[in-house]
């Protein structure tokens, strides 16, 4: 069956969708943290009550959260277009695959650093700490292992978004399976893409786990 | 050191629910280098008065001072750095799980802005004298709870306070632990002359440590005054029921107050699996360490418990203890002197 996998195809179809899911999970962090720390600190009772900011972000992650991600690629097609100047191949699909993944993970972060004790967060304003000292010194080290075993499963699902995403023309191994396999009735190739999609999911969980499990001091 | 001006703390109603009084008229006045305890059963508002100290909390109206300073009229930095001369420590100890124990204490030092070299002297001095230079490299998961307050203690003593707060500090450690801790506390005081105010509801850790102490019930005050005048003649209501209440949980233990304060040593109470061979082996054990075993209490019913009383040194007590463990059904140390 595999006799007509196009395997140069396959590797650079593979090439596409970590880099894709690589450059999408690094804003994903760079984004998501920053949303799920201005989540929790302006919250009521925290560390810098500001009501109307948390509610305001509570809405934007929500709204990015309801959208069905294969809407959110064809909504964003003009903003690919206006930053990437395409709206077409691995590149311009990392737009989407951000916007979809960054409030998911803001919103895991958000969970992650709510489930520090509050003693431990009141202990260090009664050191006097700063504001920034205890996101900086106590909300994030604390959260560490949370942190990295959320990202895994938000690169998780950006591998099973970045699939779709090929879909409309994204490139990997999403694309590479609908139309070099589905569409052109080549079932090797449709196939040994989804193995190599399964595999890379087993993969990142792996290291996810790993990476966690020696962070993890409790 | 520390005064408490008319203090009304009241926490405004939310939907449906009426607004709560927590504190009521609190006038408070304790004296630099002082063991003040404050006792009260849980929602008396002690921990709210705790909180005012440091700013934690802010009171509905009147004053709080600390070291000549209004707590209320301080801007943001300024509260910060008074923080950093108000040592806190706390029932749950509130330790950083992600630095090791001597990251921890390092943690008061780094936010007040010391130097490398600073810290790397001050943690060191701190955790030879709570006596936990060897675990310094430890996370706080591989501590015992005991071991945990000592970190509590180093860390809250970095910046050299002139207060230390303790939150129910040693409410959820087991009494032998308790008065290991207590005694490092009165260490402490003594070599450093440190004002400490304990909140707690037990009445045997104000008894062991405290100077003075006050009595709140329901946001007031009750009662003030030297530890022994408040609990030997009790006036109010509140505290003589607060009394009664200690004397009977105590009885039910199996061991009176009576008992315990004449006591010459460790005072066990042990459940023994077969009377006559432990006796035997106790017998024995006690002989070669040079432990004097007096019975305080016993009973020939499996079901009940025998007391007694362990006089002799440190280690030979441990030994004896240790010989109960294995062979009763189960072993309480109630005091230890």
């Amino acid at each position: 069956m595999f006799n007509e996998v196009d395997w140069n195809l396959v590797w650079q179809s593979l090439g596409e969708t970590v880099y894709m899911v690589g450059i999408s999970s690094v804003f994903t962090a760079l984004f998501g943290i920053p949303l799920g720390i201005l989540l929790v600190i302006t919250d009521k009772g925290h560390i810098w009550q500001q009501t109307g900011l948390q509610k305001a972000v509570g809405a934007v992650v929500n709204f990015f959260r309801a959208v069905p991600f294969i809407v959110l690629v064809l909504f964003l097609f003009p903003v690919a277009k206006f930053l990437i100047g395409t709206s077409l191949g691995p590149t311009a699909a990392t737009i989407p695959l951000i916007a979809g993944a960054a409030p998911f993970y803001a919103r895991i972060v958000e969970t992650a650093l709510r489930e520090i004790p509050w003693g431990v967060v009141e202990a260090a304003r009664a050191m006097g700490t700063s504001r920034l000292d205890v996101v900086r010194k106590v909300l994030l080290p604390e959260a560490t292992p949370a942190l990295v075993s959320g990202l895994t499963v938000t690169c998780v699902t950006l591998i099973s978004f970045s699939a779709m995403a090929g879909v409309v023309g994204g490139g990997g191994l999403g694309d590479a399976a609908f139309r070099y396999g589905f569409q052109s009735f080549n079932d090797g190739m449709l196939y040994m893409c989804g193995i190599l999609l399964v595999a890379l999911v087993f993969l990142v969980q792996w290291i996810g786990d790993a990476i966690t499990r020696r962070l993890d001091k409790r | 050191m520390i005064q408490l001006k008319e203090i009304e703390k009241i926490y405004p109603s939310r939907k449906g629910t009426t607004s709560v009084s927590a504190l009521t008229g609190v006038d408070l006045d304790i004296k630099a280098g002082e063991i003040f305890g404050i006792i009260g059963r849980s929602g008396a508002g002690k921990s709210t008065l705790l909180r005012l100290i440091n700013g934690l909390e802010t009171p509905t109206s009147g004053e709080v001072w600390v070291d000549g300073k209004e707590m209320s009229l301080l801007s943001e930095k300024e509260l910060r750095h008074a923080r950093t001369k108000i040592g806190i420590i706390f029932q749950h100890f509130n330790l950083l799980w992600s630095r090791t124990v001597w990251e921890n204490v390092a943690f008061s030092l780094e936010v007040a802005g010391k130097s490398k070299a600073e810290i790397q002297g001050k943690v060191n001095e701190l955790l030879e004298r709570v006596g936990l230079s060897d675990r310094a490299h430890a996370y706080p998961s591989q501590l015992s709870g005991g071991q945990k307050q000592r970190v509590g203690i180093a860390r809250a003593l970095a910046n050299n306070p002139t207060v230390l707060l303790c939150d129910e500090a040693t409410s959820a450690l087991d009494p032998e632990t308790t008065a290991s801790i207590l005694q490092l506390l009165r260490d402490i005081h003594r070599d450093m002359g440190i004002t400490m105010v304990l909140i707690t509801h037990e009445m045997s850790v104000v008894r062991s440590i405290c100077q003075r102490v006050a009595v709140m019930d329901d946001g007031y005050i009750i009662e003030e005054g030297k530890v022994s005048d408040v609990f030997n003649h009790p006036t109010h209501p509140a505290t003589r029921q607060f009394v009664r209440q200690t004397e009977m949980e105590e009885d039910v233990q199996g061991v009176g107050k009576a008992i315990t304060n004449k006591a010459l040593g460790t005072v066990v109470r042990v459940w023994f699996r077969d009377l006559p061979s432990t006796w035997k082996q106790l017998g024995e054990e006690s002989e070669a360490k040079g432990v004097h075993v007096h019975v305080l209490a016993g009973s020939t019913k499996p079901s009940e418990a025998w007391t007694f009383d362990l006089e002799g040194s440190g280690e030979g007590v441990a030994g004896v203890l240790d010989l109960l463990r294995e062979t009763a059904v189960k072993t309480e140390v109630v005091t230890v002197v």
